[in-house]
């Protein structure tokens, strides 16, 4: 750095020429000229005016020779840094720090005055629990290490920081616990996060993509959430998180399928009617995945496995609806996503026109006027309905695919088709790893120990054992 | 290479099943019952195609059409016949799901039944889970045209008839098609099939006007069965001995038995369990029949004093020897009259007396006509019921 101060706040005052909201401050303490610089927007006015300058004015009466020095002891500020760089001094000065140019001097000071710009922490809103802790991350990297490193009190708790997005110069944490995460998988994470070359990170979705293998699989391999609770839990499992600075989801690594039908609910509930909750999101998570498969297999190949009075039942529904079973489905599953998507997107207040659009036209007057058969109704409202006991969203916009295909394999082979797409589905999953680790595990391979708190869940004392 | 091996993986599956046709629900007449009839000398289908149309949705609405049709149609075989439906029906026929074949006595007499048995095991798609039943003095066309109270359709009527017929009543009647044609093409034993009859037979038959009495003037009702000897039919057994039957076969699941109490009066029992099992002494031409069953006592009519251990032993007794009477009676008439083999003993010889039976094997038919039975039937527990005397105001 210059040590001409004048010449330095040139230089500045050039490269920051379209960032209108950069302040210089010129001051003269003793006879030395110094500059305060901050970046209006990021700063709290009431820090700079009451912490930085009211000291300032006070440390101008000291008598010292060394002003570097004098002000880096006395300024009331809790974190002082020196700086000696000019990429430095723009990092800090973007961050929300106070720089303190001093002439003559080749280092400068920089001091923390950011201004709290986010919102506080409030509840979780997309993985609701009515038992289990009532705060979620917000936009804010420090409140959210906060919220982990309160519940998480050890030295053993490893965050390696890394600034990546060539313009948004984002602040991305990987927390670990030493000891009980795996190094390898750790170090493949953190290579994976050095070698980030983007032009910005606005939220985890994009490191997400960037990190796991994208367009492999349409089911996810790393978990997101934005309760600090599950964050921790996978902590304490070995896992390891990424907390991206601007973005309430907090990234989970290494994710399997089994990951996803756990909630942080779980621990609250007894072992045995965990069990259940399990089971029936295992079952749910097949219903909503092959239920319009098989019922277009069994109406339009294999009739002869429905008992006679389900049959005339379904055959005296079917009568007089104009299109195949398949293309019947295909429509409801159409208008559901449809729906669902625009009740995603719309503002709350509109919703209830959503909803008995949604009802009353979709469902019943569709059915009047003979388009839809009121099975093919149920079939998509049960796996509609499936879907929603999952919090990650990935993993029920992935079913669809799969979905998709089922029904394609029915309406060529009947039950054959499902079983081929089933087992295509198993070779699918088995293939897949999530950072190494099997996306089937500890189902495939097995895995004596995770299998406890897997499709059942074991109590506590023999979890531990 | 690799998607190479998954299109292989699917064309292998694809080719290698029977069951792929594509069929929408729609677009076919499902059939609940087939009955077959001759006629000069052609085969004569009736097939009972479940109406499913789509009913008005306005549920006061009087149904104005009956819930099942029936087609027939003739020809030299069963194919011929079932196929040439489609030039009435609508709709192309599907057998797959019916639950009740029905073959008139005249066709087994003139023709057998192995044709019959051919046309439903070569089809590889239908399922064979389905009850077999003779019509008896009257057309098979007509048991399945005939209307019946409580249940809509007759022929759902009909299996649930023989069903309850087996829980309740104790006869064995609902032998599916499949072990039928299991037991007569192995030899395994000769068949019995159940008949059916139509009771208080009048023109209102096949009309809705029938249902809408609260008396019924015609229905069906299931009769003796049917004993075959190969594939004709040689005699009957009535009621009694159809139950006896289902005591061999260990087949009970309740039943009743009614025997006299003394010289006038009657009483019955209701048996909650049997079990029977048969032995056979190694080298003998013998077969011991070991019957245990348990009993409520339900209905008594002579006075006795129940609460005495004696009494119950001897009513008890009562039925332990009316029943290793019927048992008996069946079969001498089965062995020894009609010459028929209906409890598979051959089979049972055969595997459980090996010996025995390779060196006799040639001379089986006389062996078998000299065959010893001992009986043994016991009654395990008889429960009184609610009450501990014979009902009887006090004087």
């Amino acid at each position: 750095m210059k040590k001409n101060v004048d010449k330095l706040v040139s230089s500045i005052k050039k490269e920051t020429e379209g960032v209108s909201d950069i302040i210089f401050r010129k001051k003269i303490i003793g006879k030395t000229k110094i500059y305060i610089i901050y970046n209006e927007p990021l700063t709290s006015s009431d820090k700079i005016s009451s912490f930085v300058i009211k000291s300032l004015n006070k440390i101008a009466r000291y008598k010292n020779k060394n002003l570097l020095e004098t002000i880096e002891n006395n300024i009331t500020n809790f974190k002082v840094q020196r700086i000696n760089t000019n990429d430095d001094l723009y990092f800090y000065l973007h961050f929300g720090y106070t720089i303190i140019l001093i002439d003559g001097e080749s280092e400068a000071l920089c001091l923390e005055t950011k201004a709290d710009i986010s919102r506080s922490i409030s509840i979780p809103e997309s993985e609701n629990t009515y038992r289990g802790a009532k705060d979620a991350f917000v936009e804010e990297y420090q409140k959210n290490i906060g919220l982990i490193k309160k519940r998480i009190k050890s030295n053993k708790l490893n965050i390696k920081t890394f600034n990546k997005g060539k313009y948004t110069n984002t602040l991305i944490g990987v927390l670990s616990i030493k000891g009980l995460v795996s190094n390898d998988k750790l170090e493949s994470v953190l290579n994976k996060i050095q070698n980030i070359n983007e032009n910005g990170i606005i939220n985890s979705g994009i490191i997400k993509n960037l990190i796991e293998k994208e367009n492999k699989s349409v089911f996810p391999t790393i978990n997101t959430t934005e309760r600090p609770d599950m964050v921790c839990y996978a902590l304490l499992r070995g896992k390891i998180v990424i907390i991206i600075d601007n973005s309430p989801y907090a990234l989970i690594i290494p994710s399997t399928l089994n990951e996803f039908f756990k909630t942080s609910e779980d621990s609250y509930g007894k072992s045995l009617n965990v069990s259940f909750t399990r089971f029936l999101k295992v079952i749910s998570f097949f219903i909503t995945l092959m239920t319009p498969g098989i019922y277009i297999a069994l109406i339009t190949y294999n009739q002869e496995i429905l008992p006679t009075d389900l049959l005339v039942n379904f055959a005296t529904q079917r009568d007089g609806v104009p299109f195949p079973a398949f293309v019947e489905a295909l429509i409801m599953i159409m208008c559901f996503e449809i729906l669902r998507e625009g009740d995603l997107r719309i503002p709350s207040f509109s919703g209830s026109a959503l909803s008995i659009v949604g009802a009353l036209i979709l469902g019943d007057a569709a059915v009047a006027a003979g388009i839809v058969s009121p099975v093919m109704i149920i079939i998509i409202a049960i796996t509609a309905i499936s879907a929603l006991l999952f919090t990650e969203p990935e993993i029920i916009i992935g079913v669809r695919w799969w979905r998709l295909l089922f029904m394609i394999g029915a309406s060529l082979m009947g039950l054959i088709g499902v079983v081929v797409i089933f087992i295509a589905l198993i070779i699918h999953f088995t293939s897949l790893t999530s950072f190494g680790t099997p996306y089937l595990s500890p189902f495939s391979p097995y895995d004596p120990k995770d299998i406890k708190d897997s499709l059942f869940k074991a109590s506590h004392k023999r979890r531990k054992k | 290479m690799k998607y190479i091996k998954i299109i292989l993986f699917i064309f292998v599956l694809y080719t290698s099943t029977g069951c792929y046709n594509y069929r929408e629900l729609n677009k076919i007449a499902i059939a609940s019952a087939i009955a077959i009839d001759i006629d000069n000398e052609e085969i004569e289908v009736t097939s009972q195609i479940l109406n499913t149309q789509k009913q008005s949705s306005d549920t006061n609405a009087q149904n104005s059409s009956t819930n099942f049709h029936t087609y027939t149609s003739k020809g030299k075989t069963i194919q011929e016949a079932a196929r040439k439906i489609v030039l009435e029906s609508p709709r192309r026929l599907y057998i797959n799901d019916i639950d009740l074949l029905v073959i008139s006595k005249e066709f087994i007499d003139k023709k057998g039944i192995d044709n019959i048995l051919d046309f439903f095991l070569r089809d590889s798609e239908s399922q064979k889970h389905f009850y077999v039943i003779v019509s008896k003095d009257c057309k098979a066309k007509e048991i399945l045209t005939t209307t019946t109270p409580i249940e809509t359709v007759n022929s759902q009527s009909i299996a649930h008839s023989l069903e309850s017929t087996t829980k309740y009543y104790g006869r064995n009647v609902t032998n599916d098609f499949e072990t039928l044609a299991d037991n007569y093409l192995n030899k395994k034993r000769d068949i019995f099939i159940p008949s059916i009859s139509i009771a208080n037979e009048s023109k209102k038959a096949n009309n809705k006007k029938n249902i809408e009495s609260t008396n019924a003037t015609t229905g069906l009702k299931i009769t003796e069965d049917f004993v075959f000897k190969n594939e004709k039919i040689i005699g009957v057994l009535n009621n009694q001995e159809s139950v006896a039957a289902s005591f061999i076969d260990n087949k009970i699941d309740h039943a009743v038995v009614t025997t006299k109490c003394d010289n006038k009066n009657y009483m019955s029992i209701n048996i909650t369990k049997s079990k029977t099992k048969l032995s056979t002494p190694k080298n003998k031409n013998q077969i011991n029949i070991d019957v245990i069953f348990n009993a409520n006592l339900y209905d008594i009519n002579c006075e006795k004093n129940l609460s005495s251990i004696k009494v119950m032993k001897e009513i008890g007794k009562n039925f332990e020897n009316y029943i290793e009477k019927n048992i008996k009676k069946t079969l001498n008439k089965t062995i020894k009259e009609y010459k028929t083999d209906i409890f598979g003993f051959e089979d049972f010889m055969y595997k459980n007396n090996t010996a025995f039976y390779k060196k006799n094997k040639n001379n089986w038919d006389n062996i078998f006509q000299k065959m010893k039975f001992k009986i043994n039937v016991k009654l395990k527990s008889l429960e009184k019921g609610n009450i501990y005397k014979t009902v009887e105001r006090e004087k």
